[in-house]
């Protein structure tokens, strides 16, 4: 009896670290927004034309978004895992670029090219000899549906890619052997390995554009969504309601990714990779390599225009008229908020990156620490972690704001609040990256640390940190750089005295001061794609989770 | 340092499949036992009931009589060989083989002192600095060999520790293997799945298949008096035929062949009874000659050149038979009887009663 109670306790201290996580960062302010919820509101809301018009035209927008972000995709990533050429991996590196890219930046690059006095108007203007603006879709979904495109069509040509690239070309060989035509070796060979590559492309790109915040926000002009309708009605009751309609429905966007991600898994198991490399010199080869090329000219296009104009005091159809520093001078002496000069916002920024990349990476190390004896505290701690990937961050950050902002702890107008926001939403990526590091050493090597007297800790310090370091070291990267271009917590928490980067950029977006934005995104993007070539040198895995 | 191992009935299944069952067996202090089997047959599960990574379902664990079925892994003083070595790659070769002493506690000057004896003892002398991957196969073995005692363990365990080196070193390291047991007098439970090493390198055998032992002896002993078909047959004897017991004495069996009669030994755990038995010999116990000689008479039906030793294939009324022979001798001889009648000669005393 004794021992069965001991029993208990010892799996109650295994699993604690794991409930403390799971319950300060997400279970308390989930409870918060459900214990705030008005259910009579709550039950009138779910008839009510305008939640149903509002989700509706969310899941119109993420729809529409996914099919052309997919479709275009299928023949670069066909393209990039079958053909070789000199340049591949360069037209890869640069055509996955947008998405690494802070969405701020390539957001106010959809600006300069679809405002009316943007690049495709004066584009079109000049080839149709036209006086007023040929298109004007700004401020409305169609341009919410066209940034979503641009920035997630690399992340769907990369996991279709992978799909590609998991073909068995002895199928291949085989179908046509048997007498198969290209047809029919496409549709017995190709279609059955790529359905679930396709389905998870299109599943990821429309869980992204449903929970898509700083997009809509900045070009959605009157549409909204349902993230942005609950930062706009924070401060009412109604706002916990959308939260948890938007909660339900990005769990379920979650779990479908999760459920589909195993079955990749086990496909990406089963099958014998065999490729062989086509050459780019017959007529295919050379459509496929154009039309890559075009795409990725156009999806450079956005990023092009914030760094151009941030490097020119104008631009003369869309080019820099001169080189000059002088956006990031001004930048210095702008009045970035409430008095709050660029070097302040700056070191505010830095100073919680490093908080949150620390922390993050500390909490990711305990987690993994202490799966990684008990494999069912590791699938546990794994499934916790990856249902964060897709949930609503907007209802997130309600819930903290309840809770830690005004409810618990009272730290409304602190730093720290957006810290614990920021950590709720990048401990799941810097968990991987360590995770997958930690996997790899292997349980023998663990085996042999306990089997010669080795304590847990002294093999944590001596055997383990030292084989994750890099691991540690791309994952603090990656926190930092992810810290760095989040908008969500920090729009939701910043204060007149506490704004970050990105919050700085889309006040001066709505102040039309689009040279000082683009400086400032200029900055981010520097810093985000530095540590982000930094992690990917130190982990394969860094790259993969973003 | 060095002390007894016993096991009694131990037990162990995964998700319902037995993978250990009631395994017993005693390698007195000093000695080497091989735990020899196919591969699935339950020989790493039996290891690591032992060195404690994994609790036996029943049964016990003892050393030097004491039970040790629930200490931990970390305070039963053993030293293992892992079959992948798991060389921890971020510490050099000296560190490696300090870990174990440092994990315990020992002071500085006393550890330096036992890794610079101890890497002598492995001959790895000028490559302490170097990291595993700067390593060939048969210096990692070394590190791993040298990690495992370097703490003064009273056992050690060897899980495949040749499987991945190619015949040349799989001889060397076997040798540093014999050497440093010697040296040190450590007992020493060595797992594998090749009867040549088996053989070659253990005082006592131990035989399992699907998760049971199916004999344990001395290894001269075993070899060569298989007590049971299954065990004979992993042990190298592949060649099986019918026999008629004639008559039973305290040291001798007569039986007979092919209406010959012979004196084959009797074996120490076989019981008195007359009727139909099987004799189990080597192809090495066996060698093919004219039609007119020879206690089995065939049909030369294949003939190999194997370098150094032949290997010839009978056809005979009472089943397919493995000869070998010297290939400079028999080789020509034998080209010419292929297809035709030939005898085949057996060494009454080495074919083995069951």
């Amino acid at each position: 009896m004794a021992q069965r109670g001991q029993g208990w306790v010892v799996l109650a201290l295994d699993y604690l670290p794991l409930v403390l996580f799971f319950g300060f960062f997400y279970a308390v302010p989930i409870l918060y927004v459900l214990a705030s919820l008005n259910l009579t509101e709550l039950v009138g809301l779910l008839g009510d034309p305008y939640v149903l018009r509002l989700t509706g035209a969310t899941a119109l927008e993420a729809l529409l978004s996914t099919l052309p972000s997919v479709v275009l995709a299928v023949p670069i990533a066909y393209f990039l895992s079958r053909y070789s050429f000199k340049w591949s991996k360069m037209l890869r590196n640069l055509l996955l670029t947008p998405f690494f890219v802070p969405a701020l930046a390539v957001t106010e690059g959809m600006i300069l090219m679809l405002g009316e006095r943007g690049a495709v108007n004066q584009i079109l203007e000049a080839l149709l000899h036209s006086g007023t603006p040929v298109i004007n879709i700004l401020y409305s979904m169609d341009a919410v549906v066209v940034a979503h495109v641009f920035y997630y069509l690399p992340l769907a040509v990369m996991i279709l890619e992978q799909g590609f690239s998991s073909v068995d070309q002895d199928l291949i060989d085989a179908a046509q052997i048997s007498g198969a035509g290209w047809l029919k070796s496409f549709k017995a060979v190709y279609l059955n390995q790529l359905i679930p590559f396709l389905s998870a492309s299109a599943l990821l790109v429309f869980a992204f554009s449903f929970i898509s915040y700083s997009t809509p926000i900045l070009v959605g002009g009157r549409f909204s969504t349902l993230e942005v309708e609950i930062y706009s009605t924070r401060t009412r009751s109604v706002s916990s309601s959308l939260a948890l309609i938007q909660l339900a429905l990005t769990l379920l966007l979650s779990l479908s990714i999760l459920a589909l991600r195993d079955r990749l898994y086990v496909r990406g198991k089963t099958v014998e990779r065999r490729r062989t490399s086509l050459s780019v010199s017959n007529w295919q080869g050379k459509a496929l390599l154009g039309y890559s090329l075009a795409i990725t000219a156009i999806e450079l296009f956005p990023v092009y225009l914030v760094l151009a104009q941030s490097v020119s005091p104008s631009t003369v159809f869309f080019f820099p008229s001169s080189l000059s520093l002088v956006n990031f001078a001004n930048l210095f002496s702008a009045n970035l908020g409430f008095g709050l000069k660029f070097v302040d916002v700056l070191l505010q920024s830095l100073a919680i990156g490093v908080v949150v990349a620390l922390s993050s990476v500390a909490v990711s190390v305990f987690l993994i620490w202490r799966g990684s004896r008990d494999e069912r505290i590791r699938r546990i701690t794994a499934a916790i972690l990856s249902l964060p990937l897709s949930i609503s961050r907007s209802s997130l950050a309600l819930g903290i704001m309840l809770c830690y902002g005004f409810g618990l702890l009272m730290l409304y107008g602190s730093w720290t609040i957006i810290v614990i926001g920021q950590i709720a939403i990048i401990v799941p990526l810097t968990a991987r990256v360590i995770e997958a590091s930690w996997t790899r050493i292997g349980a023998d090597v663990r085996q042999a640390a306990e089997l010669f007297g080795a304590s847990r800790i002294f093999t944590l310090l001596k055997v383990e940190l030292p084989l994750i370091a890099p691991a540690v070291l791309a994952s603090f990267l990656l926190a930092f750089s992810s810290s760095i271009s989040e908008f969500t917590m920090a729009n939701f928490f910043s204060t007149f005295n506490l704004v970050t980067l990105p919050v700085s950029v889309v006040s001066l977006i709505d102040l039309r001061r689009m040279d000082l934005a683009a400086a400032l995104n200029g900055i981010i993007i520097v810093i985000v794609i530095a540590a982000e070539v930094m992690s990917s040198f130190l982990s394969d895995e860094a790259l993969r989770v973003i | 340092m060095t002390m007894e191992l016993e096991l009694r009935d131990v037990s162990k299944a995964y998700d319902g499949t037995a993978a250990v069952t009631n395994v017993s067996f005693r390698i007195p202090s000093g000695k080497v036992m091989a735990l020899l089997g196919p591969s699935g047959c339950g020989k790493t599960t039996t290891l690591k009931v032992i060195a404690g990574l994994i609790s036996p379902d029943s049964g016990s664990v003892l050393f030097d009589g004491q039970d040790v079925t629930r200490v931990p892994s970390a305070s039963r003083n053993i030293g293992m060989v892992f079959q992948n070595l798991a060389l921890f790659p971020n510490l050099t070769v000296e560190e490696n083989v300090a870990f174990p002493l440092e994990a315990r506690g020992r002071d500085r000057s006393s550890i330096d002192l036992r890794v610079a004896e101890v890497v002598r003892l492995v001959e790895l002398q000028g490559l302490e600095k170097r990291y595993p991957h700067q390593l060939s196969g048969g210096q990692q073995q070394r590190v791993a060999i040298a990690r495992a005692i370097s703490a003064d363990a009273g056992l050690v365990l060897l899980d495949e520790p040749l499987a991945s080196l190619d015949p040349a070193l799989k001889s060397e390291v076997s040798s540093v293997i014999r050497n440093v047991q010697r040296e040190l007098n450590v007992t020493t439970l060595y797992v594998t799945h090749d009867q040549t090493e088996a053989v070659l390198i253990s005082d006592f055998l131990a035989v399992m298949f699907v998760g049971r032992l199916d004999a344990v002896g001395g290894t001269r002993e075993l070899y060569e008096s298989p007590p049971t078909e299954e065990s004979a047959r992993f042990l190298g004897a592949t060649n099986v035929i019918q026999c008629q017991i004639e008559s039973v004495a305290e040291h001798e069996v007569l039986v007979s062949v092919e209406g010959a009669t012979l004196n084959v030994a009797r074996p120490r755990w076989w019981s008195p009874g007359r009727g139909a038995a099987k004799l189990q010999f080597r192809p090495d116990d066996s060698y093919v000659t004219d039609s007119t000689k020879g206690m089995v008479r065939g049909r030369l039906t294949n003939l190999m050149y194997g370098g150094s030793r032949l290997v010839a294939r009978v056809s005979s009324d009472l089943g397919e038979i493995e000869c070998t022979g010297s290939s400079s001798t028999q080789y020509d001889f034998l080209s010419g009887m292929l297809g035709k009648e030939v005898g085949v000669s057996i060494d009454p005393w080495k074919m083995v009663l069951f």
